[in-house]
């Protein structure tokens, strides 16, 4: 059976470096999968990948279907009917997501449009306020006139997950989405994507480096190292066959009681000569 | 909104105030005698003199500066002494011929400079984007007289496209009557289309030649900013909102990347009204660069103050729109006020 995203044997690289070396992954539909690893693992670059969305200096080969069709990334118009409407993205800075020359209003309206061609302007506003309704922004239609400059960061990180789901899609890619959030605005993002995604059957996958956060959302976890994909189990599987790599992830992470000790770093946790991969 | 426009035109005023002072001082510190200059070299002392008191030289400078401004503001803008006629028909024959030159030419400036920049930020290849790229930086280095010359010798001498240096309209055409002096305005106006389209044709190789270096400079500006906000995670964002990677560029990135571009946009004109002179000379145009350069050498306080005051009242007025339009495109800036 193949699932709602296939990715085969990609990978992908920039100049001398390869950042993806040959990952292949099933998701199936309406699985929640959290992808984590260090910074420079090559998990936003997968994410990109699958949307086609790399810069155009990227080398890539492999493949990725979508419900059993293969993305040509370098056709921009195709891909453009798959983004947004099919697949979802939120991206990890919610400051600079959003176009300070645009309201509110005008980036959901526009991203409604491009997944519904065809659909009248009222259609749009309409679906924008239900939409933000879903991600709890309150007194929504008078919202829309405003700019970006004037919402929270949090705020702003819902309204992008609403403009993520406005298109409707089954799979939504969130990108560290409240990496640049404070503890509590997290918290309440992530609730308000998780119960969106939830209440939709929605697909999802989050990229993360929060282990955490991964527990308590999804129930796929994928690890990533170097381009690699090291391991990839049900999230209550992940104590138990830990590979060495996702048990010193794992133990590195700050626990209630270690006050005043130092966190193990993953060199140190690491068996002899593992990191020469 | 309001607030902006409402402290922009305190703020214009007090800049026109100060563009008064300026040229209104800097003519009377020119050495010479103005009055001496009139007459020449062989007139009496008296007749000097008697020149003088009617010129009102004779009177303290700060009543002088107060004349001056009282009479820019009631019409009155005096006489040229060198040509012995008002300045207002001489200003009135010549200035719209001057703007409506630096008008084409900034248009044309603008409008290639806008559309080359988008499209070689969308299609990055050497036709594409290597060619306006060259073109630009050769533009912001050719001199404007070589080129205006250039284009006559390709234009007219050697295929006979264009007309030569005859001015605005050939002498067998009557220029249309009309409000503005600007011909093609007035041709349209009066629904003389033939009029208009040979004016239009007398203003295509002049505008070219004047228009060459605000392009350049336009569109590399516009070029880099383009470049810049390409970047940004806004058009990343709106990609994968499923927004094509034109409609993007044009609906997403434009409006971010267009402001510095329209601010730049407003120096320019004013620039383009005040340094026509040497592609006047060229094409004989009959506009106000060859009639203020003779003011300032034969010291013809009338012309040269008016046409300074007028061009600043052109490029205040000018940069008023430039910051409303700005302000309307960016909300950023009509918040910050000042």
């Amino acid at each position: 059976m193949s699932g709602l995203l296939d990715i085969k044997n990609l990978e992908v690289g920039f100049g001398a470096v390869t950042a993806i070396k040959g990952i292949s992954l099933s998701l199936y539909r309406g699985t929640r999968m959290g992808i984590v690893g260090e910074s420079g693992s090559g998990k936003s670059t997968l994410g990109l990948a699958t949307l086609g969305l790399l810069p155009d200096f990227a080398r890539c080969s492999g493949e990725v279907l979508f419900d059993g069709t293969a993305l040509h990334w370098d056709n921009d118009m195709a891909m453009a009917g798959v983004r947004g409407s099919r697949i979802g993205f939120v991206h990890q800075d919610p400051m600079g997501a959003f176009s300070p020359v645009h309201t509110i209003g005008t980036h959901l309206t526009r991203a409604y449009l491009s997944a519904h061609p065809g659909a009248s302007k009222a259609d749009a506003t309409k679906a924008a306020v239900d939409r933000l309704d879903e991600v709890e922004i309150t007194d929504a239609k008078s919202r829309l006139r405003h700019y970006p400059h004037e919402y929270s960061g949090g705020m702003r990180q819902r309204v992008m997950i609403a403009a993520a789901l406005i298109g409707n899609p089954e799979l939504l890619i969130a990108d560290e989405p409240t990496t640049a959030l404070d503890v509590t605005t997290q918290a309440a993002v992530l609730r308000v994507m998780n119960d969106v995604i939830e209440a939709r059957g929605m697909g999802l996958i989050l990229i993360t480096h929060d282990l955490g956060v991964v527990a308590e959302i999804c129930s796929e976890v994928a690890v990533m190292y170097h381009g690699e994909l090291i391991q990839h189990v049900p999230v209550d599987q992940i104590h138990e066959k830990a590979h060495p790599y996702t048990e010193a992830l794992l133990k590195a992470r700050p626990r209630p009681g270690m006050r005043g000790e130092r966190l193990p770093t993953i060199a140190e946790l690491l068996p002899e000569g593992w990191s020469d991969v | 909104m309001t607030s902006l426009i409402l402290s922009r035109l305190v703020s214009s005023f007090i800049a026109l105030l100060g563009a008064a002072l300026v040229a209104f001082v800097a003519l009377r510190l020119a050495p010479g005698d103005a009055a001496r200059l009139t007459l020449g070299a062989f007139a009496t002392d008296e007749a000097v003199a008697a020149l003088r008191s009617e010129m009102g030289l004779d009177q303290s400078i700060l009543t002088q500066f107060y004349v001056y401004i009282r009479d820019f503001f009631t019409g009155d803008w005096g006489r040229s002494y060198a040509l012995g006629e008002p300045v207002r028909s001489l200003l009135g024959q010549r200035f719209p011929a001057t703007l409506e030159l630096g008008l084409y030419a900034f248009c044309m400036a603008f409008v290639s400079a806008l559309v080359l920049a988008l499209w070689g930020a969308h299609r990055k290849g050497p036709i594409s984007d290597g060619v306006p790229k060259a073109l630009g930086v050769l533009a912001l280095g050719v001199p404007q007289f070589w080129f205006g010359l250039v284009l006559l010798i390709v234009g007219f001498e050697m295929t006979g496209l264009f007309p030569g240096p005859a001015g605005r309209l050939p002498a067998t055409v009557t220029p249309p009557a009309g409000p503005t002096g600007m011909y093609t305005v007035d041709a349209l106006l009066h629904g003389d289309l033939k009029t208009f389209a040979t004016a239009l044709h007398h203003l295509f190789l002049p505008a070219l030649a004047l228009g060459l270096l605000p392009f350049g400079f336009l569109y590399r500006l516009l070029r880099a900013n383009l470049e810049d906000v390409s970047g940004a995670p806004f058009a990343l964002v709106a990609r994968a909102h499923g927004q094509s990677r034109l409609r993007v560029m044009v609906a997403t990135l434009l409006p971010n990347a267009i402001i510095p571009m329209l601010t730049a946009s407003g120096l320019i004109f004013g620039q383009l009204l005040a340094g026509s002179v040497l592609v006047e000379r060229v094409y004989n145009w009959p506009g106000a660069g060859m009639l203020v350069t003779q003011g300032v050498l034969q010291q013809d306080y009338a012309v040269v103050q008016v046409f300074i005051l007028l061009s600043a009242v052109i490029y205040i007025v000018t940069n008023l729109i430039v910051d409303i339009v700005a302000a309307s495109i960016d909300p950023r800036l009509a918040k910050g006020g000042a």
